[in-house]
């Protein structure tokens, strides 16, 4: 929808408003704040890109993204206004076309957008990294990724049955961002975060997205040792009825803070861990069979097996290591892909604040064999 | 009090849902050649092809053809495209899962 179509209507109340909005396919399901002109001004002077200004395009879709789309559902979402640089930064990612944010909205697998926000800006504007971080109860969480969703269904018809084809969908296609959270210490050093990994200075706030799947709880509190997380953390990812495993997916694992500190205790940094999971998640044509996959279907897009006869999923440059959650026993969790890279390739963008510097991605700096920028 | 409020989007009953037209078309014959678009997902093809036989076999298409994607993600290549364009009066598209 281009800006000159832009269109404004008078509602008799504040409540007619929200229940017209309802009636339309323009939600979540959950009441909206009506969008006044006054409402999407602040939002867009948040920012640092103009009203009219164009996003990006989805080409086979034949829709386009506006900031004043993001910013009408930034505030249809509750977002406060300094959380729209994130949205912004979210959406710019989204719109790469290695995204393919067309296949990501559109298939029956239900992919949400996973996003994890690298930063200071995050803790400036209060998203939440520790404590219940997949769960509800923080504004900055819950409203981001519902601007997005919402930017979905009206800017680019995601509505499921038309364009959105989910046969099952998820909870994260409510929301689904995060922040990162503090990083485990090793002697004398930290571990590098998302953004430092990726090649941006300490000072910027990045922003990866991933399509995925929903994501699973990871147990291990019986005082695991680093081989005894390698092997809980690798099984789950080699789960044979995710649509990933066996094939070129990518992945997020996101680490608590004990499951995190065992390995920074033992001295690996996250391309190490990555890199053992990488090596152990790979299945077997004996795995998928006995879990009733037929490895030589017709059409099945698994690897073939190597030397040693395992099949290779997500290589190490297509896990990203995360640290976030809060304390407790010993939990972590596993973000896959609903699908392949080729299909939705991760992206990064850095969040570009009014009046702030440009935080360029250095790519001299970033660690070679990590392929989420 | 009133309340004005911008619209994310054309309200659904005045959003137009016609088709686009995108080529002007040849007229179609009785038995129609097939042109059939294989996603390159899990059995699209053996879907289509069964299709098409059944289609034939009941005097409804005179022939078929098969152009696969190389993902499902893409659309067809502009070869693909050419080739339908000349050589098919119906296009089977949009296999699912």
């Amino acid at each position: 929808m281009s800006s000159e179509q832009r269109k404004l209507e008078r509602f008799d109340s504040y409540l007619t408003a929200v229940e017209a909005f309802l009636d339309e396919p323009w939600s979540d399901g959950l009441p909206v704040i009506p969008p006044t002109p006054e409402l999407v001004e602040r939002m867009v002077a948040a920012g640092t890109r103009g009203m009219d200004e164009c996003l990006g395009t989805v080409p086979r879709r034949g829709l386009t993204v506006h900031v004043w789309q993001a910013a009408t559902c930034a505030v249809m979402a509750g977002c406060r206004p300094d959380y729209f640089p994130v949205v912004l930064a979210t959406w710019e990612a989204m719109l790469d076309p290695r995204f393919q944010l067309h296949t990501v909205l559109s298939s029956t697998g239900g992919a949400a957008i996973a996003a994890v926000v690298s930063g200071p800006y995050a803790q400036t504007i209060g998203m939440r990294s520790g404590m219940g971080v997949f769960g509800p109860g923080n504004r900055a969480n819950a409203t981001i990724g519902r601007a997005i969703r919402i930017g979905a269904f009206t800017a680019l018809k995601a509505v499921t049955g038309e364009l959105d084809a989910s046969s099952f969908g998820h909870a994260g296609k409510y929301t689904f961002h995060f922040a990162e959270g503090e990083l485990p210490v090793s002697g004398a050093s930290t571990w590098p975060s998302i953004r430092q990994q990726l090649g941006y200075d300490t000072a910027a706030t990045t922003v990866t997205v991933m399509p995925a799947e929903a994501p699973r709880q990871i147990m291990h509190r019986f005082q695991p040792t680093v081989e005894d997380m390698l092997k809980a953390v690798s099984h789950t990812m080699r789960d044979p009825a995710q649509n990933g495993t066996g094939t070129d997916t990518c992945s997020m694992v996101v680490l608590g803070p004990e499951h995190a500190s065992i390995f920074a205790d033992a001295g690996m940094t996250p391309g190490d861990v990555r890199r053992a999971l990488a090596k152990r998640s790979r299945t077997s044509i004996a795995e998928l069979t006995a879990a009733g996959f037929p490895y030589n279907y017709p059409g099945s897009r698994y690897n073939k097996p190597d030397a040693e006869g395992y099949i290779q999923g997500a290589t190490a440059d297509h896990i990203l290591v995360v640290c976030s959650g809060g304390p407790g026993a010993g939990w972590s969790a596993f973000v896959p892909s609903w699908s392949w890279v080729d299909d939705g390739h991760p992206v990064t963008r850095a969040v570009r604040l009014p009046g702030g510097p440009a935080h360029e991605r250095d790519a001299s700096r970033a660690e070679q064999d990590l392929d989420f920028a | 009090m009133s309340i004005d409020v911008i619209l994310p989007a054309p309200r659904a009953a005045t959003a137009s849902r016609k088709p686009t037209l995108r080529h002007t078309w040849k007229a179609i014959p009785d038995q129609p050649v097939l042109g059939l678009i294989d996603n390159s997902k899990a059995r699209a093809g053996d879907l289509l092809e069964a299709l098409a036989r059944v289609l034939e076999r009941q005097g409804f298409a005179a022939s078929h053809f098969t152009v696969r994607k190389t993902s499902p993600s893409e659309p067809i290549n502009a070869a693909q495209r050419a080739e339908l364009l000349a050589r098919a009066h119906v296009i089977v598209s949009g296999v699912g899962d």
